[in-house]
This record gives C-alpha cells, sequence and structure tokens, in this order.
C-alpha cells in the first residue's frame, strides 16, 4: 500500500479551498527551499527568480493534481527541474554560452590553481548535502536544527518561538536529530551510488 | 567525499545517541541556508498571491478545449526571453490537465479557431500596449510636494505623463512617479529628468531614486556620464558637474560609462555606492542601507493606507522603506501578522515611530535586533 504524505495533502487541499492562511504557509515553507534547488543547478543569477516564480504560479494552478504519493518538495522540485531544463533550452538558444567561463580566464585559473582543490570541494559538497538534508526534513525539524545548532538558542529560547513545553522541545529535537542523522545518510549513499 | 566521510561521519545506524554534537559540527561547517533576499521575496509572494487569489476564476474553465487552446496558445509564446519571461510576468493561462483526453474532430477544430482567435487577440493587446507605451501616457504623479514642473508648465496632483515629459523639481521639490512598467521614481529637490520610455529616463540635474521591484524590464537611468541599468533593484542615481554617483541599496547595478563598465551590489543590509568622475577615476564606498540618508525618501513618497491591508503588508512596505531586512520570531508570529487588519494611519510619522506605533495596537512587537533587521515576536513573551 502507498504511503501518503497526509500533511502536504491537507496543506494543498487547503490551498484549493482557498485559504489564505494556507497559501502563507505553502509559500513561507517552499520558497526558500526552491530558491536553493535552482540556485545550486543554474548558480546565481536573476533567471533563478524567474524560475522559481513560475514554479510557484504553476503549482498553484495545478495543486488539485497533486496526491499526496510524493512529498511536496519532491513535487515542487519536478516542476522546477523542468521549468529549468526549458529555460537552459532557451538560454542555448539564445547562444548565452557564447560567453567565456569565469574560471577560462588565465588570471582566475591561475588563481583557482593555487587553492587547495579537494578541499575546497569536499567543502561545497559537504555543504550542498547539509542543506540539501535540511530542504528534505519536515520544514519544523529543519528550523529548530538552525535555530539550536547555528543560532545557538536554549530550549527555553526554541519553546517560546514554538510554544511549546521544555519537555516537547527536547522531543522534537531528538526526533529532528534523529530524521537528520537518516536523511543524511541517505543523501551520501545516493550520491555515492551515483558515482 | 572521501575525507569528508571521514571527518564527518554520523552514526551508521542513524538513530540519536547524544546531544547532536556531529550535527552542530556538520551545521556550522556548511553554513545558514541561503535565503532570497527580502524584496525578491517580495515579489515573489506578489506573483504568487495574484496566481493563489485567480484560483477559483480558472476553475471555472471546465471546458477541456478551452484548457488545450489555452495550452497551446501558452507554448506559442512561452519564450524564456525577458519579454515573456521577465520577473513578474505571470502566465495567465492553466496548463493542460492531467489525464486529459485526445480531442475530438470537433473540438480539434473548435480550439483551432480559439488557437488563432486567441493569437490574433494576443498579438494585437501587444501591438497596442506597445504603442500607448511610446506615445501615450507613460507615468503617473503618485506623490508631490513643493514646487515641481511639467514641460515648464505647474504640475498637477495624479497627473498623467506622457512619452518625453521633461519634469523638473525647484529646491523643495519632491516627487513620487511610477512607470506604466511599474518602476517607481522619486525625485529629489533641484532636479531634471526626461521621461524617455517606460523603462527608461534620461537624468539631467540632481539625484533620482528608482524601486525598480515590480518592472516588466530592466530600468535605464540615462545621464551624460554613463548609463546606470538594474539588475532587480533600489538605486539612487546622483548627477553633478563632475561624477555620476549610483548608490545601490538592495539588489545589483551596472554602470556603463565612456570609461568602463561596472558593477555594484547591496548584500545583508550594507549598500554600495559607485562613483565614476569625468576623469575616469572611480571611487567606492560601502553604506548602511537604513543609513539616515535615505530620510529624504520619506519626504518623496505617497502616504501608506493602513487601511487597504495586514500587519504583514504594512511590515514588508515599511522594512522596504526603512531598508531593513523583515524576519519573523516564529511561524506563529507570521501568522498574527497575516492576520490582522492595520487602521489608523502614520502620516507625518517617521519610519521607525510608524512602526512601533503600528506594532503597540497589536499582539506583536519589534525585538531589538541588528541594524538591518526588522524582528517580530509576540509582545506578551518575556
Amino acid at each position: 500500500m502507498q504511503m501518503l504524505n497526509k500533511e502536504d495533502l491537507q496543506l494543498a487541499q487547503r490551498v484549493l479551498a482557498n485559504e489564505r492562511v494556507a497559501f502563507e504557509e505553502f509559500f513561507d515553507i517552499y520558497l526558500g527551499r526552491l530558491y536553493r534547488f535552482c540556485a545550486t543547478r543554474i548558480g546565481d543569477q536573476p533567471a533563478v527568480e524567474d524560475i522559481v516564480q513560475v514554479t510557484l504560479q504553476k503549482a498553484l494552478r495545478h495543486i488539485a493534481g497533486y496526491r499526496g504519493e510524493a512529498s511536496m518538495f519532491t513535487w515542487l522540485c519536478k516542476i522546477c527541474r523542468n521549468e529549468i531544463a526549458n529555460w537552459r533550452a532557451q538560454d542555448v538558444r539564445r547562444g548565452a554560452d557564447s560567453d567565456v567561463p569565469l574560471d577560462d580566464r588565465p588570471e582566475v585559473r591561475a588563481a583557482l590553481e593555487s587553492l587547495n582543490t579537494a578541499d575546497a570541494e569536499a567543502q561545497f559538497e559537504m555543504q550542498q548535502v547539509v542543506q540539501l538534508t535540511l530542504d528534505h526534513l519536515p520544514d519544523q525539524y529543519g528550523k529548530v536544527l538552525e535555530w539550536k545548532y547555528l543560532e545557538g538558542l536554549s530550549v527555553e529560547e526554541i519553546g517560546g518561538r514554538l510554544q511549546l513545553s521544555l519537555v516537547s522541545v527536547q522531543s522534537l529535537l531528538a526526533r529532528a536529530r534523529a530524521a537528520f542523522r537518516r536523511s543524511f545518510l541517505d543523501i551520501q549513499q545516493t550520491i555515492e551510488a551515483v558515482r | 567525499m572521501s575525507n569528508f566521510d571521514d571527518r564527518n561521519r554520523l552514526d551508521e545506524d542513524g538513530q540519536d545517541h547524544g546531544e547532536g554534537d556531529d550535527i552542530a559540527r556538520l551545521l556550522r561547517a556548511s553554513g545558514a541556508r541561503r535565503e532570497p533576499s527580502l524584496q525578491m521575496r517580495a515579489r515573489l509572494h506578489a506573483a504568487a498571491l495574484e496566481t493563489f487569489e485567480a484560483l477559483p476564476a480558472e476553475r471555472r474553465l471546465e471546458s477541456s478545449a478551452a484548457r488545450q487552446t489555452a495550452q497551446q496558445v501558452t507554448r506559442g509564446n512561452d519564450a524564456y526571453g525577458r519579454s515573456v519571461y521577465g520577473r513578474n510576468v505571470h502566465e495567465r493561462v492553466p496548463a493542460k490537465p492531467q489525464g486529459s483526453r485526445p480531442l475530438g474532430p470537433r473540438m480539434a477544430l473548435a480550439a483551432t479557431l480559439l488557437v488563432a482567435i486567441g493569437a490574433t487577440l494576443f498579438w494585437q493587446t501587444r501591438t497596442r500596449s506597445v504603442n500607448e507605451s511610446t506615445i501615450a501616457e507613460i507615468a503617473q504623479v503618485q506623490f508631490a510636494r513643493g514646487g515641481w514642473t511639467v514641460n515648464g508648465q505647474a504640475g498637477d496632483a495624479r497627473a498623467l505623463l506622457q512619452a518625453h515629459a521633461k519634469v523638473r523639481t525647484t529646491s523643495d521639490g519632491r516627487l513620487e512617479l511610477r512607470l506604466v512598467g511599474g518602476a517607481l521614481l522619486r525625485l529629489a529637490g533641484d532636479s531634471e529628468l526626461v521621461l524617455t520610455a517606460v523603462d527608461r529616463i534620461n537624468l539631467q540635474a540632481g539625484r533620482v531614486y528608482v524601486d525598480a521591484n515590480a518592472p516588466t524590464s530592466a530600468m535605464h537611468v540615462v545621464t551624460a556620464q554613463g548609463t546606470v541599468t538594474d539588475l532587480g533593484t533600489q538605486f539612487e542615481v546622483q548627477l553633478s558637474p563632475s561624477a555620476v554617483t549610483v548608490l545601490v541599496r538592495e539588489g545589483r547595478v551596472m554602470l556603463a560609462s565612456d570609461h568602463a563598465h561596472l558593477t555594484a551590489g547591496a548584500t545583508n543590509g550594507v549598500g554600495e555606492s559607485l562613483s565614476v568622475r569625468t576623469n575616469g577615476n572611480v571611487l567606492r564606498h560601502s553604506f548602511l542601507a537604513s543609513d539616515p540618508y535615505w530620510q529624504w525618501l520619506a519626504d518623496a513618497r505617497a502616504p501608506y493606507e493602513l487601511e487597504r491591508g495586514t500587519l504583514h503588508d504594512f511590515l514588508v512596505w515599511s522594512a522596504a522603506e526603512a531598508g531593513l531586512m523583515l524576519r519573523y520570531q516564529s511561524e506563529e508570529v507570521r501568522r498574527a501578522a497575516v492576520a490582522t487588519r492595520t487602521r489608523g494611519n502614520i502620516v507625518g510619522m517617521s519610519m521607525q515611530t510608524a512602526i512601533e506605533n503600528v506594532l503597540a495596537t497589536t499582539r506583536l512587537r519589534r525585538k531589538p535586533a541588528t541594524d538591518h533587521e526588522l524582528v517580530i515576536e509576540f509582545a506578551d513573551r518575556d
């Protein structure tokens, strides 16, 4: 029997029912994730905004077609991937490839070669995997992990933000850590498997 | 990945065995997740909200022929050039529904006719809008104070301005204009510009502030000493006999002069100013996006109508005006802001006072934070 993503499906149904708060929730949860998904693939350029915009608009128009078989984020990534492919095809037709890539310039290449590329690549890859993991966790899990370990918030402060008791926050953090570890290992193994 | 694995390998069984030192180490090494800028977020929110609010109307499109037609027209114009795929250029038609069946011969004929009609209407509309933008009104006065003229004549509040209109302010004059393309211009005193087109102005003296957050194409500010082109941003251009200076408060701009093509940008509440002197010398320096210098903009903008929206709308607007990054302390706080309607007026107040006063009428308050942030939390949390 196929598992449904119940919470995501409920959110989709609430958006479909024209619930403004649900729209805001949808926008807040997925804007940052889609932005990073797109920026990671095409780099930091103005087209990221265009592609994310069209992805959000298409998703909202077709949200009735979301059945909960995959997570909402996976569904959005599929739309975004198609938009990136369209943009790339159009970009090639416009001749954007005629620009000389930055690392083809001799002075830049020399500077890059002076760096410890192995370390730099590993650091970059690690950053990508960590952020990908956070983006694939339930929204609240990613947030509490960042609040706790990046912003240094205490359990009490997190409780204040989420209106939860200390025990509930500790339990939430434990679940978030376990989910992070599982997802992180899954993503690592997937990357290694495709190499 | 092998070096990385050795340093960062997590517990193989994926279980939680401690307080998360391994996760803390990973997160700190990786840094915070990148987020879109406040301005980009506001633009994307506006576009997505428009789509969301149009959903019921689109659902009424029950005819599969109509949907099929719409899909075909979309494909015909689905170019990723700025003209169609530019920021805030919204798709107008729904895509093909999932699971739709092939059309029968009659439906296909009907669809073909509709495609032809749709394409003709699209072309006519496009042609008309281009003509209108080049020969008719291309801007409207949003706010005016002090002395100002259009083509040498005293101007009227809310006046529509045609292409090639020359606008001038006296020393006490302030003017806010909205271009048809969506950009907002604020003209300081002793300034003069010509409205060349919906996306192009010619600054001949003084200072102009450009909020290019929702234009359909890039804005160009042409001066005798170079052309400034926005790359999605808020910026000011100053002209003096010896230099052209651009102050970028949000996003990036490109300044092209006889001497060089340069870019300047702003990040995390720190803007950049770029001056190119007539002798070719270039000067750069940074400033806070919330610097008191920007107070002059308060004298050149239409009053915000609190009655027209929610607390969230007001906070987005006030943060952009004050050069601050808006952040909610929690999801619950954000929801409360979205659900709170605002009333009253803030005429004559500084932006900081307006924010404090508006928040004082709600359950929320401003939390002390960094200079470039506007952090909102519940008022009853101590």
